[in-house]
C-alpha cells in the first residue's frame, strides 16, 4: 500500500500526462487539425565529468553522444545538448519544444542536485519521456560534497513506476558470487552480446508501474527478496541500470551495445508509428556522395612519378567516373606565394575545379591540426574562401562548403563566421561498423553541437583511418565497403560516403584501392550527389516538422531537400488519394520508405489497401515535376551520375514509346513494363533529364 | 711479348666465368624495378626467379611485399601462406600474415595466426595480451583469455600488471581462490599497489558474503528438506557463487521435494 503522499502524486501524474497529451483528445474528438510531434530531444551531460587534455569537447566524449545520438537520429530524433554543470535547466516553458529528455552521467555527483531531481520530477510529472541511462547521477551534490536527500531520489523513481531506496543504497553490490538473472528479454537487453557471466552491477529497483515494461530482472541470491528490475521503459521513459547498457573493453576501447538501442529508444521515447526523416535514401535508392579531403596535393604520384597526387585523382576519376565528387584544397598547397604552392598547382586545382562533375570546397588555408589551439580564423575561413573563388574556382561555381581539418574539432566561433560566409560544413563522425569495429556504437550520428552551431559529421571513415594515419595498408579505403554492408542491412543506417584525401592518388595501392571503392559503389542503387546536397537532406532532417492528422495520416513541412520519411516495422502502403505530395514508396527491410515530392509540405496517409496509382517506385536522383498516369507519364531528373527511374503500378507487360531528353542527346525507344506492371529505364545523359513516356496506343500489351 | 695460347685461353675462361657471375639474377632486377616504381614488372622477375628457386624465401618476401604496393592483399596473403609453408615455425611470416589479415578485416584469420604465434613463442607477452582481449570480446571466452593470460604471467611473474589482469580475469570467472591468491602474488611485488589492495579485499569480501548466504541458506534446507523453494534458493546461490557441481547435485534433488512456501 502507498501512502498519502504517494497516491497524491500518482494522481498527479496522471492528471498531468492526459494534460500533455492534446493529440490523444484531438483524436478522439475526430478533430481534424493535426497536432504537431516534437522531434527534439534534450540531452543532458556533465561536462565536469570529462578528463583534461581530451583535444575534444566534454560533449563530443559523452556517451549521449558517442553511443545514443546515431541510433536517436535513426529513429528521427535530433539532440539538443545541455551542459548541467554550466548551464541553467530550462524552465517549464522553454521545455514545451521538447520531446524528452535523455540522460548518461558517468557518476553520481551533479551541481545543485536537488534541484535537478526537483527539475526531473516536474518533467516526468509533465509526461515528457525521461531516459535514464546508468544512473539518476544525482544522489551528491558536486558543489558541496552532501548526499541529497534520500526520499527525494526515491521520489523521482517512483514517477517512473520503480521502487528504490536509498537509504539501504539499493542493495547496492557488485559481488558477482551473489548475481543471476531471473527474467531477461534477449532481443533487448543482449543484442550485441549476451549477459552470460558479466552480471557485475546491482541495484534493487522493483517495477511497480502498471504500464511498465521490464526487459532486464537481475536477482541477488542472498537476499529473500532480491530481484531488481534492471531495464524497464514506461509511460514515463525509460531507465538502464549502468553495466546492462553496454559493455566496454578498456584495452581495446571497443564497445558493444547490451541493449538493443533500436528498440529501447523507440519504445522508451514512444515513437512507434512517428515517420521517421530519413537522409539515407532517396527515392529508394541509397544516399552516395564523395568527399576530399585536401591534404597530398603536391604529393608527387607512385604512378608515374610526374603527376600531382591531384593530377591523378583528376585523370582517373573526376574524368573517368560519371559521379559527382566534393574537392576541398588547402590553399597552402597551391597559392604561387607559399613555398608549397604555384602556378602548376593553380592550373591543376582551376582545371579541377571546371569539372563538370566536381563541387569545389576549402579545407582551410593552413590546415590547422587542433582548432583548439590558436590560429588566424579569418585566414583560414574568409582567407581560404577568398583565395579559391578568386584564383580557382569558375564565378558560377564558386565554393560553398568547408572540410573542417585535422581533429576536426572547430570551435564555435570557426562554425560561426563559415555559416555567416554561407557555407556549409562537413568532417568529424567518421564512422565504421566492420569486423574491426563490430558495432553500432562505432557509427557516429549526423551532426554535433558545438555551443549553439551545428557540425556536420562524415557518415564514414577515411583512408587516413584504414591506412594507419597513413603509414600503411594503403589500400585500406576498400574496407569501406564493409561499413557500407552492414549500414545497409538488416536497417539502413545510412549514406554511403566515399571520403578520402588527395594523397590517395600518391599510392598504386590507394588508386587501386579507390577503383575498388567505386566499381562497388556503381555495382549499388544509389543517389549519387555532391557533398552539398547530402548536407542539404541531413539540413532538412534537423528542421523538419512532422504533425500526426489521425492515426493514419500525417504532415510534414520544413523538411527543405529532404525527400524521404520512413515508417517502420509497417506494412501499409501510402493513400495516395488521401495524400499530397507523395510521388511514390518503397518497402524495405520491414519499413515503409515514402518518397516526398518538391512541395514545401506534404501529407502522407497510410492505407492497408495498395496503391492502384502510378508511383516513383525508385529513382537515383531527384524526380521533378512529375506526372504519373498509366497512359503518359512526364517527370525530369537532375544531378550528377548515370539516371534510373522505376515507375511502379502500370499496366503489366505493357510497351511504352519513352522519350529521354538531356544537354544536346535526344533518345528514343521503346521499353516494356514487367510482370508487376514497373517500367523502369537508365539514361547516361548529363545534367536535367526530361523524361516522357506513353503507352503505345494498340496498347502493345502481353504479347 | 709472347702470350702464350693457354694463358689467353685461361684469361678468356675466367672473363666468361665473372661476367655471368656478374649478371644481375632475376630476383635482383626485381628489387631494382620495386626500388625504381615498376610493380608490374618487378612481380614478373620475382614470379621468374622463384620458379628457378621456389624456396627463395627472400624473393617471396619480397614478392609480397610488392602485391601490397599493387593494392593486392589477397595475392600477398597466399605468398605469405607459401613462406609459412616453406618455414612452419617463421614467426616473422605469421606476424606479416597476422597483421595483413587484419588489415583486411579478417579479424578471426588474423588471430588465428597469432594464436600459432604465440604457440611458437612463448614469451611474446603483446600477442597473449592481445588474445585474450580478442577471446573476450568476440568469443566471451574467459578461460581461453586466463589461459593466455597465465602463459604471460608464467614468461614475466613479476608483472605486476600482468598479476592484475590474471586477477581480474579469476574475478570475472568466479574463481576467487585464484583471484585472491593472484591479488596476493602482486602485493607481493608491490605491497602499495592500491588496485591489487582493493582487488584482495573485494575478492575476499565477496567470498565471504556468498559463505555466508550458502551457509545460511544449507542450514534452512537442513532444517526443511523437503522445502522445494529452500532448495531452489540454495541452488541459485550455489550457480551464481560458481559452484555448479553443488548447484547440479541439488537440481537432481528438487524434482522430488515438496512445495512448501520459501522460508528464512
Amino acid at each position: 500500500m502507498g501512502t498519502w503522499s504517494q497516491w497524491c502524486r500518482l494522481a498527479l501524474i496522471i492528471v498531468t500526462m492526459a494534460a500533455s497529451l492534446p493529440g490523444l483528445v484531438q483524436w478522439r474528438s475526430g478533430a481534424a487539425q493535426a497536432t504537431s510531434v516534437p522531434r527534439e530531444v534534450l540531452a543532458l551531460f556533465d561536462s565536469s565529468e570529462a578528463k583534461p587534455g581530451s583535444e575534444l569537447s566534454p560533449l563530443r566524449n559523452s556517451l549521449i553522444h558517442s553511443l545514443a545520438e546515431m541510433p536517436l537520429n535513426y529513429l528521427g530524433l535530433k539532440l539538443h545538448y545541455l551542459d548541467v554543470d554550466t548551464e541553467a535547466l530550462p524552465s517549464d516553458e522553454e521545455m514545451r519544444r521538447y520531446r524528452g529528455i535523455i540522460s548518461w552521467y558517468g557518476d553520481d555527483r551533479l551541481r545543485n542536485a536537488d534541484g535537478y531531481l526537483r527539475w526531473l520530477q516536474r518533467q516526468i510529472a509533465a509526461g515528457r519521456p525521461v531516459v535514464t541511462m546508468g544512473s539518476l547521477g544525482a544522489s551528491v551534490d558536486a558543489a558541496s560534497g552532501a548526499e541529497v536527500n534520500p526520499g527525494l531520489v526515491d521520489a523521482t523513481f517512483e514517477m517512473m513506476g520503480l521502487r528504490y531506496s536509498s537509504l539501504s543504497e539499493g542493495q547496492q553490490t557488485d559481488n558477482p558470487l551473489l548475481l543471476g538473472v531471473r527474467n531477461k528479454v534477449p532481443e533487448m537487453v543482449e543484442f550485441e552480446r549476451t549477459l552470460d557471466g558479466e552480471l557485475i552491477a546491482y541495484e534493487q529497483y522493483r517495477s511497480v508501474g502498471p504500464n511498465n515494461r521490464v526487459y532486464l530482472t537481475l536477482t541477488r541470491t542472498d537476499l529473500a527478496d532480491g530481484d531488481s528490475d534492471v531495464v524497464v521503459t514506461g509511460p514515463w521513459g525509460g531507465f538502464v541500470l549502468g553495466g546492462y547498457d553496454y559493455y566496454y573493453q578498456p584495452r581495446t576501447f571497443q564497445k558493444r551495445w547490451r541493449i538493443n538501442p533500436f528498440a529501447f529508444f523507440d519504445e522508451a521515447f514512444g515513437l512507434a508509428g512517428m515517420p521517421r526523416p530519413d537522409v539515407s535514401t532517396l527515392n529508394g535508392s541509397r544516399v552516395f556522395y564523395t568527399h576530399i579531403d585536401g591534404d597530398g596535393f603536391n604529393n608527387i604520384t607512385e604512378m608515374d612519378y610526374v603527376s600531382l597526387s591531384a593530377e591523378v585523382l583528376l585523370k582517373r576519376f573526376f574524368k573517368r567516373y560519371d559521379l559527382p565528387f566534393t574537392l576541398s584544397i588547402v590553399v597552402n598547397d597551391i597559392d604561387p606565394a607559399s613555398s608549397l604552392g604555384g602556378e602548376r598547382q593553380v592550373r591543376v586545382a582551376r582545371e579541377i575545379f571546371a569539372q563538370p562533375n566536381v563541387e569545389p570546397a576549402s579545407h582551410t588555408y593552413t590546415h590547422p591540426f587542433d582548432w583548439s589551439k590558436p590560429f588566424d580564423l579569418e585566414r583560414e575561413i574568409k582567407g581560404a574562401l577568398d583565395f579559391l573563388n578568386q584564383r580557382v574556382a569558375a564565378p558560377d561555381k564558386p565554393v560553398r562548403l568547408i572540410l573542417w581539418s585535422g581533429a576536426t574539432n572547430p570551435i564555435e566561433p570557426a562554425i560561426a563566421r563559415s555559416d555567416e560566409l554561407g557555407l556549409f560544413n562537413i568532417n568529424g563522425g567518421d564512422g565504421r561498423f566492420d569486423s574491426m569495429r563490430n558495432s553500432y556504437s562505432s557509427l557516429a550520428p549526423l551532426t554535433t553541437q558545438v555551443g549553439q552551431r551545428t557540425q556536420f559529421y562524415t557518415s564514414n571513415a577515411n583512408d587516413n583511418i584504414y591506412g594507419n594515419d597513413w603509414t600503411g595498408p594503403y589500400y585500406g579505403l576498400r574496407n569501406v565497403v564493409e561499413t557500407w554492408q552492414k549500414t545497409e542491412s538488416p536497417r539502413r543506417v545510412g549514406a554511403m560516403n566515399a571520403y578520402f584525401h588527395i594523397f590517395t592518388g600518391e599510392k598504386y595501392a590507394s588508386v587501386r584501392a579507390l577503383e575498388t571503392v567505386y566499381d562497388y559503389a556503381l555495382s549499388q542503387p544509389i543517389a549519387p550527389m555532391y557533398t552539398t546536397e547530402y548536407l542539404q537532406l541531413v539540413q532538412g532532417f534537423l528542421y523538419t516538422e512532422l504533425a500526426r492528422a489521425n492515426q493514419d495520416t500525417w504532415t510534414a513541412s520544413n523538411y527543405g531537400a529532404l525527400r524521404t520519411l520512413r515508417f517502420d516495422s509497417e506494412q501499409r502502403f501510402p493513400d495516395f488519394d488521401r495524400s499530397e505530395n507523395v510521388i511514390g514508396y518503397g518497402q524495405y527491410q520491414g519499413s515503409l520508405y515514402v518518397f516526398l515530392g518538391e512541395g514545401a509540405t506534404a501529407r502522407i496517409a497510410l492505407s492497408a489497401a495498395r496503391p492502384t496509382r502510378p508511383f516513383i517506385a525508385r529513382a537515383s536522383h531527384r524526380v521533378l515535376d512529375a506526372k504519373l498516369e498509366p497512359q503518359a507519364i512526364a517527370l525530369a531528373l537532375e544531378g550528377v551520375g548515370r539516371k534510373t527511374v522505376s515507375v511502379g503500378n502500370l499496366p503489366p507487360n505493357t510497351d511504352y514509346d519513352v522519350v529521354v531528353a538531356g544537354g544536346a542527346q535526344e533518345q528514343r525507344g521503346r521499353l516494356r513494363t514487367d510482370g508487376q506492371g514497373v517500367l523502369s529505364w537508365t539514361t547516361d545523359a548529363r545534367g536535367r533529364v526530361q523524361v516522357t513516356a506513353s503507352r503505345v496506343a494498340d496498347g502493345g500489351a502481353s504479347r | 711479348m709472347n702470350i702464350p695460347v693457354r694463358m689467353i685461353v685461361l684469361f678468356a675462361i675466367g672473363i666468361t666465368i665473372a661476367s655471368v657471375a656478374l649478371i644481375p639474377r632475376p630476383a635482383q632486377i626485381g628489387q631494382a624495378l620495386e626500388l625504381s616504381g615498376r610493380l608490374d614488372d618487378a612481380v614478373a622477375y620475382y614470379q621468374k626467379a622463384l620458379a628457378d628457386n621456389p624456396d627463395d624465401e627472400v624473393t617471396r618476401v619480397r614478392l609480397a611485399n610488392v602485391f601490397q604496393l599493387r593494392g593486392e592483399p589477397e595475392l600477398a596473403g597466399a605468398t605469405y601462406h607459401d613462406l609459412i609453408t616453406l618455414d612452419p615455425n617463421d614467426v616473422g611470416y605469421r606476424r606479416l600474415l597476422a597483421e595483413l589479415e587484419e588489415w583486411n578485416l579478417r579479424l578471426h584469420e588474423s588471430m588465428a595466426q597469432k594464436g600459432k604465434l604465440a604457440e611458437l613463442d612463448r614469451r611474446d607477452i603483446a600477442i597473449r595480451a592481445e588474445l585474450a582481449d580478442y577471446v573476450v570480446l568476440e568469443r566471451k571466452d574467459y578461460a581461453m583469455a586466463i589461459q593466455y593470460t597465465e602463459e604471460a604471467v608464467a614468461a614475466r611473474p613479476t608483472d605486476i600488471q600482468l598479476l592484475l589482469e590474471l586477477a581480474g580475469l579469476y574475478a570475472q570467472a568466479k574463481r576467487m581462490p585464484e583471484a585472491i591468491a593472484t591479488f596476493e602474488r602482486a602485493l607481493g611485488e608491490d605491497e602499495t599497489e592500491p588496485t591489487a589492495q582493493r582487488g584482495l579485499a573485494k575478492a575476499r569480501l565477496w567470498i565471504d558474503q556468498a559463505n555466508t548466504a550458502i551457509t545460511r541458506a544449507q542450514a534452512a534446507f537442513a532444517a526443511n528438506p523437503d522445502d522445494r523453494p529452500t532448495a531452489q534458493h540454495l541452488r541459485e546461490l550455489l550457480l551464481s557463487a560458481g559452484r555448479e557441481t553443488e548447484a547440479r547435485e541439488l537440481e537432481q534433488r528438487i524434482p522430488g521435494l515438496g512445495t512448501l512456501p520459501f522460508q528464512t
